[in-house]
């Protein structure tokens, strides 16, 4: 049924309130971030102005500038892209392995696998914190980047193979049977058919797991203490203080954080709304 | 055609990098933080005696760790009865069909892609004492008096947090209910039209029952994230103004990584997660009871 359709079937009545909803939950959802990218140009008084200002009265940069000066954002910037690229490569390319064998081979004890990989969403981070600090402090990784990507690789890999088994579930068994008469081995199956058929549901799959790990907060601030490895989030918390709170350059990082997201999410909008949505129907 | 005996190993060294990583960094710490309870485990002293069940008396005893529990059953029924309420509302608007609703379809998932770090600080900003929007708008509107603040007194500071973390929540619920109400039948929902139903009735009787299962799973995931959250309370509360905010996760963080109590660390975190398990169950028993009820 149409838009038109069911809009026509209604009361002028109805349909105004349903338009006054809608207008009033666009900006319930839009505001905050409006009033991120709002404050971030804002000078350090405008701020504290009375009643708030709408819109900046001129563009300045100085709170970007200062976030990198100042406070050395960049540094975090780079952490936190080392940590977010090499957790999505090294998930992506294991959980592929896992996904293939876990859908298109039997095996004893698959089944087991599969549901031991949900029961993994039930175990939550603040178990992990004490155990991966004794680890770490005995192993020497404390206040480096790799006591990061570790647990975040461990952290993501479930989610990551159950997301792509859905891909590997939907190439036709034509396909492979067709290839294995030619005479290719499982591994050759693997690289020259799926993966082709897959990249799709790599980059997905790959988008979902930097935006989770792009915006890690728990394990990272009590791992890492030293601020030259510190992540994007952890460096945010130091712009607040006990005194006073630079709110204009706390803002402008929150857009340089906010921004590599919402342009991967943006690319891969597609998947988000019709994929994880579209598991919902079968 | 039967298998060598490396095409029958292949499955398994295919899955093994990833069942390693998660063996050794999931499960292996989820067990050693069970082992660390049973010691008297300190930074700060060298001998790491092993105590038994003494941790757990201990824990239970303390009125901390129990008001902990407390804020953190507050915490997290009311973000998922608001993100419910919102997150089906916003559903239902959608799909209620008006002209522009794709473009709300397309915002609806920003806050849950902002970082939580951030929403937690832009929730601050918005609510902040000096120069906050939101504490402006209720001190002009006259609702509140003009001394009025979000973070100096417990429960506000707990609604603040959960305000932006409903925010956050929400649109999970959207797209999820969203997706799966726009697969109802037509003829389902126009039978029961011409039987008369329509607005409330419709909705308790013809949609309800057709997204209840998908319900079922969000407020599962959703109560799992919540129970477990601890990103925008520490940024915006930071378990104050004393103590009226601290949650299990709060605690459980600050026990380990200010105060160095390892063992009462691990010891609250096993009691946490065994209270999550226990209500899960709960939870899926009422379930049950539901669905025997509309059946």
């Amino acid at each position: 049924m149409s838009n038109q359709h069911r809009a026509m079937k209604r009361s002028t009545g109805t349909n105004i309130l349903i338009y006054l909803l809608a207008v009033v939950m666009f900006l319930i959802i839009i505001f905050p971030f409006y009033w991120i990218v709002c404050t971030s140009f804002k000078e350090t008084l405008d701020i504290y102005v009375v009643p708030p200002e709408l819109f900046p009265r001129h563009f300045n940069l100085t709170n970007y500038l200062l976030a990198f000066s100042r406070y050395g954002v960049l540094r975090y910037f780079l952490n936190s892209l080392k940590v977010t690229l090499t957790t999505v490569v090294v998930t992506t390319f294991i959980a592929n392995l896992a996904a293939f064998a876990m859908t298109r081979m039997d095996f004893v004890g698959a089944k087991m696998l599969r549901k031991f990989l949900g029961l993994t969403q039930m175990f939550p981070v603040v178990v992990l914190l004490v155990p991966l600090f004794v680890f770490c402090t005995r192993v020497h990784l404390y206040n480096t980047l790799q006591s990061l990507i570790l647990p975040y690789i461990a952290l993501q890999l479930p989610v990551s193979i159950i997301l792509q088994s859905g891909y590997y579930k939907d190439v036709p068994d034509a396909l492979e049977e067709a290839s294995r008469l030619d005479g290719c081995s499982s591994l050759q199956v693997l690289f020259y058919i799926f993966l082709p058929l897959v990249v799709p549901g790599i980059v997905a799959t790959g988008v979902y797991t930097f935006i989770q790990v792009w915006q890690e907060f728990l394990i990272a601030s009590s791992l890492i203490t030293d601020s030259s490895a510190f992540t994007l989030t952890v460096g945010l918390t130091t712009f607040k203080g006990d005194e006073m709170t630079d709110w204009g350059a706390l803002m402008a990082t929150s857009v340089i954080i906010a921004i590599p997201a919402l342009i991967l999410f943006n690319l891969s909008q597609e998947f988000f709304i019709n994929r994880i949505a579209g598991s919902v129907k079968e | 055609m039967k298998k060598s005996p490396a095409q029958k190993l292949l499955p398994y060294l295919l899955i093994a990098p990833a069942f390693i990583m998660i063996g050794v960094f999931l499960l292996y710490p989820m067990v050693d933080n069970l082992v660390l309870s049973f010691y008297n485990y300190s930074l700060a002293s060298v001998n790491r005696p092993f105590v038994g069940f003494q941790n757990y008396s201990k824990m239970a005893h303390e009125a901390r760790m129990w008001q902990a529990v407390g804020r953190t059953g507050v915490w997290t029924a009311t973000n998922l009865v608001l993100a419910i309420i919102l997150g089906v509302g916003t559903a239902l608007l959608l799909f209620s069909g008006f002209h522009g609703s794709g473009v709300l379809k397309s915002f609806v998932l920003i806050p849950w892609i902002l970082p939580s770090v951030v929403t937690g600080y832009i929730f601050s900003l918005m609510m902040n004492e000096k120069a906050g929007i939101i504490t402006w708008l209720l001190r002009s509107s006259c609702l509140v008096d003009q001394n009025f603040s979000f973070f100096n007194n417990g429960p506000l500071s707990m609604l603040a947090a959960i305000l932006a973390n409903v925010w956050r929540a929400f649109p999970f619920f959207t797209l999820m209910i969203y997706a799966k109400l726009c697969t109802i039948p037509t003829d389902q929902v126009e039978a029961a039209k011409l039987e008369g139903a329509n607005g409330a009735k419709l909705f308790w009787y013809v949609l309800l029952p057709f997204i209840r299962e998908v319900l079922f799973s969000c407020v599962f995931l959703c109560f799992i994230w919540t129970f477990n959250a601890y990103d925008i309370m520490k940024v915006m509360t930071n378990g104050g103004p004393a103590d009226m905010t601290t949650t299990m996760s709060i605690l459980i963080q600050r026990e380990a990584f200010s105060y160095f109590s390892l063992s009462n660390a691990s010891t609250m975190s096993v009691y946490a997660f065994l209270i999550m398990i226990f209500v899960i169950c709960i939870g899926k028993i009422l379930g049950m009871c539901w669905r025997k009820y509309h059946e």
